[in-house]
């Protein structure tokens, strides 16, 4: 959606800068700005990620020293012949999915509740950031204790409004795991996609709403065409994280449920972890990424030919 | 804005400034790192470094610790002891070791022994051994043994035996605890009623781990000589399977929340604490729990039921050199004496643990209470998991898997035992 | 935007404080619960009685104080140099065109896709060459690249949406790019500072992995593995890790406290001016 307004979007100037006079026309200036980031991002996330694609092509198995040799796309031939794999990558994009779309609804929606006029605005803001500070570490435990099926509050409560009448084991249960887990990861980071989305929308100036008003525009009017398409990169960016992280997020899964029950919440993170640190097997971890960060990498593109327009 | 003469400056010291910051110069003066290399790969000599557990490396004042601080000022070596939690203590080891680091001892436990070894992470110690390995259980040298050679000392050993409610048991007219696979079954039976279950089970790894006994008391077995097939599908293996997943599947005499205990022995425990259930099988690593969590907890001990046979599992850690340790006999000078008979208090005082030595039937763990003693008297005849490399992959994959596919009805039992056998002697081909 | 009927938003705020606020809110009170409460002997859902025995413990057993320092250091330089490097990309990346410019964008959206797992082997050795396991530094190296990406993709965003005009009329005014940058369009693009800067921070301070595999000094420990430490094998102190989670929660929220009220006031004269 946010494509469409790409022409007119006051909050996107970037892409017409090719036509600015510049005086040494690009030349040696940028790479002077850009070198602390480009040997870091080389050194310290270019460097592993090609070691991870170079063992990828490897029979590497740390059990077996000495036998390291290369074995081409053999690797990807047996994870992909796992059948755990379709299962775990089916979970992977509805875990992707799921948390893209909650987290941004309900970012967004908390974003413009943060930037409303509030009476305790400073404080409302600090404290519905909580879940975004609180450590993975402590998230684990203090949703572990409230989700306990039988001494946790959460079932206390439900049992109590007599929403349910016996305790749901909601991380236990086949059917609940997921649903569960997914609501958790929403929980710890839709804050930060409010924050982002709060960035974006402090810098749409104020001028632009009055006169959206001064037109008569409604708030569903304000809403499509002042608000959304003045935070379209926000969104863009925040989405992307979102898919990203989301993805990654090897603790949010691991901490609760081990990839369980019975493979229930096996993701490709997951899966991964387990071939290299259960088997010992890097060739097929490696490839079991690889994969996952090829998809990653298509949904980057696709998403940078999107939002940054189509240029050139 | 004024022009400023540094105005032509800025773009060199531009390139100089930002240069400096993606060097590593400003990174490293900001740590106290840099140098040393951390701590890894033994040092300079006189100084070695030992991982382990919290369990035995807590906090500042663990018994490990004052024991390796004695023993370094007599030898005028320094050992410095890190404590890493045990669920991520294997991985941060084979980490370290891959990356050509680590610490140059680790205490571990004894089923990620055969995979160190395996990647030849453990220096063999099979020489420096044999004058003392007479002095310690058998199984627990098997236990930190691969393909016929020791690699690692047995530090202390655990078993699997039975826990019950005293006050259950009484108020359901039960006088003794189950001898025998049937009595545990009608008791259990018994106990359950009134938001209240019989027998504990866990889930996941915690499944697997505890179905060996019963494997066992069947006459089952889990893989053969070579350890390259696995048996437990055979139908003794198939039978125990049937009775201990029946009790939950046709008995219902389990909680249904063991589904959740897949984190730490604290969630397979807690039902027992708050007298939910009123038997459980567990190590003695079971006990300081309870004494913590519940003090006034009336429970007794007995050995774990009887099928054909009598068998419990065994457990504990083993202490090994590393590949990355570069004074082998300091570190083995200091292994042997940790591990000698004089040493025994350590486990005893500092962690109420059992050495894996055989002189403790001779009376040095009077010292640790009744509930102990049980667990002393079994440490001879528990028997050790196959030391094959594959085994963490069996254990906490295959055959947790198979049983949470039971546990969540996914799948026959028999279907799920069958396909992780197979899965099992994949995973033993794999080497 | 006084769309929103007052009440609606104010419901609308309650909502949100309760959920994203209450579980926290379940913590504290839980770290005041003595043994026998959190293990379910006895159940209640307010403490019986205010026992601060767990945070005694705390201080008592391990380096806690440590943790923090270490936690608080590697922090401070991660958000400092995280977002120097990142403002200075950013910057390039918006104003300037040149060869290789969508390249290099793409390649910083799509590089911190790779699963962070299995980084961890190749980061070990880069580190030991550097010299830098076991130390603070490597961890700051290591969370500045983490950041970075998403630093340097929204200082991009924020300075693309500062109207060109301004910086050329400084750049006619005889001021060079580099303080044309921090003094024309970094005021405007605060909010993304802050936004980069939180993230950063909050990124170092709860960062688990890379923390528990490079560091093996327990008095180089940061806060996230200081805690999980007290995760035991065969049993775990809830109460000190519930009051350790609240001391490692509490001073970032009253950080982001203060600073958000200070910086969204900064940020506001940046665009009227």
């Amino acid at each position: 959606m946010a494509t469409t307004h790409l022409k007119e979007s006051a909050a996107a100037p970037a892409s017409r800068v090719a036509s600015a006079p510049r005086r040494p026309r690009g030349g040696r200036r940028p790479w002077a700005y850009l070198a602390p980031a480009v040997l870091l991002l080389g050194g310290v996330l270019g460097y592993p990620v090609l070691d991870g694609l170079w063992t990828s092509f490897n029979h590497s198995i740390l059990t077996q020293p000495g036998a390291d040799r290369f074995t081409g796309l053999s690797n990807y031939a047996a994870v992909l012949t796992d059948p755990v794999l379709l299962t775990a990558a089916w979970h992977t994009v509805l875990w992707g999915v799921a948390n893209l779309v909650l987290q941004l609804v309900l970012g967004f929606a908390l974003a413009m509740l943060m930037h409303q006029k509030l009476a305790g605005r400073a404080f409302f803001r600090s404290v519905v950031i909580i879940p975004w500070i609180v450590p993975s570490v402590v998230v684990a435990l203090v949703w572990r204790f409230l989700l306990d099926p039988t001494s946790g509050p959460l079932n206390q409560l439900l049992l109590n409004l007599g929403l349910i009448d016996q305790s749901p084991q909601w991380l236990a249960d086949e059917s609940t795991a997921m649903p569960v887990l997914i609501l958790l990861s929403t929980w710890k980071w839709t804050p930060l996609v409010a924050v982002i989305l709060l960035a974006g929308l402090q810098t749409i100036p104020k001028e632009l709403h009055e006169a959206a008003m001064l037109d008569g525009a409604g708030a569903p009017q304000r809403l499509r065409y002042v608000i959304i398409p003045g935070i379209r990169t926000s969104i863009a960016l925040a989405g992307l994280l979102t898919v990203g992280y989301s993805v990654n997020n090897f603790n949010g899964i691991w901490m609760f449920t081990r990839g369980g029950p019975a493979g229930a919440t096996e993701t490709l993170t997951t899966l991964a972890y387990q071939y290299a640190f259960t088997q010992f097997d890097f060739g097929r971890a490696a490839a079991v990424a690889m994969i996952l960060f090829a998809f990653l990498f298509l949904l980057s593109t696709v998403y940078f030919y999107l939002v940054e327009g189509r240029k050139r | 804005m004024s022009q400023t003469p540094n105005m032509r400056m800025s773009r060199r010291g531009l390139l100089r400034a930002t240069g400096g910051i993606a060097a590593t110069a400003v990174l490293a003066a900001c740590g106290n790192g840099g140098g040393t290399g951390g701590g890894s790969g033994g040092g300079a000599k006189g100084t070695l470094t030992l991982w382990a557990s919290t369990a035995f490396a807590g906090d500042a004042k663990a018994a490990l610790r004052t024991a390796a601080q004695e023993y370094g000022g007599k030898q005028g070596l320094t050992i410095n002891v890190e404590g890493f939690p045990a669920n991520d203590l294997a991985k941060k080891i084979t980490t370290a070791l891959a990356g050509g680091g680590g610490p140059d001892i680790v205490v571990a436990d004894v089923s990620s022994i055969p995979q160190f070894a395996a990647s030849k992470m453990l220096v063999d110690v099979t020489a420096r051994f044999k004058a003392a390995q007479g002095e310690f259980f058998a199984g627990n040298v098997a236990a930190a043994s691969f393909k016929d050679a020791v690699y690692a000392v047995p530090y202390d050993t655990s078993n699997v035996a039975l826990l019950w409610n005293k006050k259950l048991f009484q108020q359901a007219g039960i006088q003794s605890p189950p001898g025998t696979w049937d009595e545990l079954l009608a008791s259990a039976k018994e106990l359950t009623g009134g938001g209240r279950h019989g027998y504990m089970l866990g889930a996941q790894g915690y499944g697997s781990f505890l179905f060996w006994p019963w494997l066992w008391q069947n006459g089952g077995r889990i893989l053969d000589d070579a350890g390259t097939k696995a048996l437990f599908n055979a139908p003794e293996g198939l039978e125990a399977w049937n009775f201990y997943a029946g009790l939950h599947l046709t008995h219902g005499v389990v909680p249904p929340t063991f589904l959740g205990v897949t984190q730490a022995w604290d969630q397979y425990i807690q039902p027992f604490l708050t007298e939910k259930v009123a038997m459980l099988a567990i190590g003695d690593w079971g006990l300081a729990p309870i004494a913590k969590g519940n003090p006034g907890l009336e429970y007794g001990v007995a050995s774990l039921p009887k099928g054909k046979e009598s068998a419990t599992v065994l457990g504990g850690n083993a202490i090994g050199i590393t590949s990355a340790c570069k004074n082998v006999d300091a570190a083995w000078g200091f292994v042997s004496w940790l591990t000698s008979a004089g040493q025994e208090k350590v486990l005893r005082d500092g962690y109420q643990r059992i050495p894996a030595r055989t002189d403790v039937g001779n009376g040095s763990m009077a010292g640790l209470d009744e509930a102990h003693q049980i667990f002393i008297q079994q440490a001879a005849s528990a028997r050790p998991r196959p030391a094959v490399t594959a085994w963490g992959d069996i254990e906490w994959q295959v055959m947790a898997n198979a049983w949470d596919s039971v546990i969540q009805k996914k799948k026959s039992p028999r279907q799920a035992l069958n396909e992780a056998a197979t899965a099992a002697t994949q995973a033993l081909s794999r080497g | 935007m006084r769309a929103l009927g007052r009440p609606l938003v104010y419901a609308g705020a309650l909502v949100a404080v309760v959920l994203f606020a209450g579980p926290f809110v379940f913590m504290v009170l839980s770290s005041f619960k003595q043994p026998q409460e959190l293990n379910g002997v006895v159940n209640g859902f307010l403490p019986q009685s205010l026992y601060t025995g767990n945070y005694e413990n705390l201080f008592a057993t391990g380096n806690f104080a440590l943790y923090f320092v270490n936690s608080a250091v590697v922090a401070l330089l991660t958000t400092v140099l995280a977002l120097v490097v990142a403002i200075l990309a950013g910057y390039a990346l918006a104003r300037f065109p040149f060869t290789g410019r969508r390249l290099l964008l793409l390649a910083v959206v799509a590089m911190q896709m790779f699963p962070a797992v299995l980084m961890a082997i190749p980061l070990y050795k880069i580190l030991r060459n550097l010299g830098m396991l076991d130390a603070r530094s490597g961890l700051i190296l290591v969370y500045v690249t983490f950041a970075l990406p998403f630093c340097i993709w929204m200082m991009r965003n924020y300075f693309a949406t500062v109207p060109k005009e301004i910086e050329e009329a400084a750049l006619i005014d005889g001021c060079g790019h580099f303080r044309a940058l921090w003094r024309v369009l970094l005021p405007p693009a605060l909010p993304g500072v802050t936004a980069a800067g939180a993230f950063s921070m909050i990124l170092a301070w709860d960062e688990f992995l890379y923390a528990n595999t490079f560091v093996n000094s327990d008095e180089k420990r940061t806060l996230s593995v200081g805690l999980d430490s007290l995760v035991g094998q065969y049993t775990t102190d809830w109460g000190q890790l519930l009051a350790g989670g609240v001391l490692m929660t509490l001073p970032v929220v009253l950080i982001f406290a203060f600073l958000q009220r200070y910086l969204t006031q900064i940020a506001g004269g940046g665009v009227k001016g």
